[in-house]
């Protein structure tokens, strides 16, 4: 199941990601090469990094890709610092569950308009962090479980 | 009430939490208790990630990583072994000059240590270096990098407050040159002390071999640069062009990046990013806050309030932004103080430009000071010594860096010159 989920997460970064980068090289060659200039390029660009962004930070959780300042924290005992990091993610996710639910009266309130030049509904820009939440959420679980089977195990 | 926000954060911070959930939860207890709606979570979010000079950043990332997998790291190396290494103490200051190089290339300081000492480090102690100094020289200088252009704390201060990406990758370039070569003083001075060992004269036929490998890096920064001031490309479009470029010099001219890695290298910068993004995220969340409560201007109040005078008044600041980066990621706290602190700096007349520059440099100087500059950590944890040894080591590199912080904070001209030049 996890393993579906990481496949799937990594190819969506991925694609976002060369989506992005194809849409700004577009976008140089429409300045200095074509007759016409798409006016979408930027918001496309924006589009494909935020999503990329919102796929890519469940990802980041598992990899432990955010900084800390591990500096009082290394000074504790192993146990202590299990638990710590337990609470951690504990309150990663209880601050991501609020980011989710209140992403959604956003989204409510944004889909009323479209974008600049794409005319895409706002909404599906903004369910970018709904997907943020959501993904980090599932990630921080999986750590919990990580840490928890890592305890029970006999060292 | 404020104070609330700040206390929470502090405490976060210590106990370990990553700093862009440390900002995220301490935004949210300080909106619990306020009256602020909690839907500024989501939407500030948002409106933090969502800037296009942003896109740049995933851009030189990717590039960088691109050029390391191409092997350019032992390039970089060859090259400056190749022109330095037959002064005395060759090593420890070609170990200063690749910082230099290789700051072009990835921008961060702490993938400077850390790619640059894997490498360098051991070749040091197989010499009869002592391990201590390698290690210090190579935390010391990899803080030129995020200095020298591309730069992403540069890129992030422009975001902030709407300066041109251009001047501050310009006004960057002399300052880090300065800095470069002040370090290689250091480590020239001592190595003569210690009788450390030197190579024989390269050929110059060697030298120039070595020097067409170590070109196609070097011709990166280039292009970037200006493309940028020339008006070619913004940087956003500027890191796609790196990227570009490093896919065609990987595959085509060194030859040592391989198609199927691409994808994992992709994957890899996206994370990156992704964890950046949050913390830049939490991190408008986190200042909205402070600008609601009119913290910024109590913080100017009070400095100013302390002295009005320029030359006080720029040393406080320095040495508040040395502890601050001792502690704190650059980015980090880039993002809280900049806005805040760059008030204070226009009040006395300082450019905002040159204090981006003086900004950065505190910051990333922090990350060398001891005990908790997290360049030294990394650098101890490769060479396998002890912080007290690595920090006591590091000492005269971190008087110089200081000095030289000085000079660029009382010295407008070290910073202005270039981008006036190229574009007044």
């Amino acid at each position: 199941m996890k393993k579906y989920l990481d496949k799937i997460l990594e190819w969506a970064v991925i694609t976002s990601f060369i989506m992005m980068i194809l849409t700004v090289i577009l976008q140089i060659i429409a300045r200095y090469g074509l007759p016409w200039s798409p006016h979408w390029t930027e918001e496309l660009a924006r589009f494909c990094f935020i999503y990329m962004v919102s796929l890519g930070a469940g990802l980041a959780v598992q990899e432990r890709g955010y900084v800390n300042v591990t500096t009082l924290i290394n000074l504790f005992p192993k146990k202590a610092r299990y638990y710590m990091d337990n609470v951690i993610l504990y309150s990663v996710i209880l601050l991501m569950l609020f980011m989710v639910v209140f992403s959604i009266p956003l989204i409510e309130i944004v889909t009323l308009q479209t974008s600049a030049s794409l005319k895409l509904n706002m909404g599906i820009m903004y369910f970018s962090m709904t997907c943020m939440g959501l993904f980090v959420i599932v990630y921080c679980f999986l750590e919990l479980r990580n840490n928890f089977k890592r305890i029970r195990q006999p060292v | 009430m404020t104070i609330l926000l700040f206390i929470v954060f502090l405490v976060l911070l210590l106990l370990g939490f990553p700093i862009a959930f440390a900002l995220g939860l301490s935004s949210f207890v300080y909106i619990l208790f306020s009256d602020l709606p909690l839907i500024v979570i989501p939407q500030k979010m948002y409106a933090g990630i969502d800037v296009f000079v942003l896109l740049s950043i995933p851009g030189f990332i990717l590039a960088g990583n691109l050029m390391n997998a191409s092997g350019i790291t032992s390039r970089i190396i060859r090259f400056c072994n190749a022109i330095l290494g037959h002064i005395r103490g060759g090593l420890g200051l070609a170990n200063v000059g690749a910082s230099m190089l290789f700051g072009g290339i990835s921008g961060t300081a702490i993938a400077d240590t850390a790619s640059i000492g894997s490498v360098m480090i051991p070749a040091m102690e197989k010499e009869g270096y002592d391990t201590d100094f390698s290690c210090a020289v190579t935390a010391t200088s990899s803080t030129i990098g995020p200095i020298i252009p591309p730069s992403l704390p540069m890129i992030i201060a422009a975001t902030l407050t709407g300066l041109s990406v251009g001047k501050l990758f310009m006004a960057g370039i002399l300052p880090g040159i300065l800095l470069g070569l002040g370090l290689m003083l250091v480590t020239y001075i001592i190595s003569v002390k210690r009788k450390y060992p030197k190579k024989t004269r390269v050929s110059y036929w060697t030298m120039a071999k070595s020097f067409y490998q170590a070109f196609w890096a070097i011709m990166m920064t280039l292009v970037i640069l200006f493309g940028i001031i020339g008006g070619v490309f913004t940087p956003t479009e500027a890191s796609i062009v790196a990227v570009i470029y490093a896919v065609g010099i990987g595959l085509f001219v060194y030859r040592e990046l391989k198609l199927k890695m691409i994808p994992k290298i992709i994957l890899d910068s996206a994370k990156m990013t992704a964890a950046l993004m949050v913390l830049v995220g939490f991190a408008n969340l986190f200042a909205w806050i402070m600008i609601v409560e009119e913290i910024p201007q109590l913080i100017a109040d009070s400095l100013l309030n302390l002295t009005q005078n320029k030359f006080l008044l720029l040393l406080l600041i320095n040495l508040l932004l040395l502890f601050v980066g001792a502690f704190m990621e650059t980015i980090a706290a880039l993002l809280i103080l900049f806005p805040v602190l760059l008030g204070v700096a226009l009040h006395v007349g300082v450019d905002p430009i040159q204090f981006a520059v003086i900004m950065v440099m505190n910051l990333v100087i922090g990350l060398t000071t001891p005990p908790v500059g997290v360049c030294l950590f990394v650098a101890s944890s490769i060479g396998k010594i002890s912080l007290e040894k690595i920090s006591r080591a590091g000492l005269p590199f971190l008087i110089v860096s200081l000095i030289v912080l000085l000079l660029v904070t009382y010295i407008p001209e070290i910073t202005l010159f270039l981008p006036g030049l190229f574009y007044d």
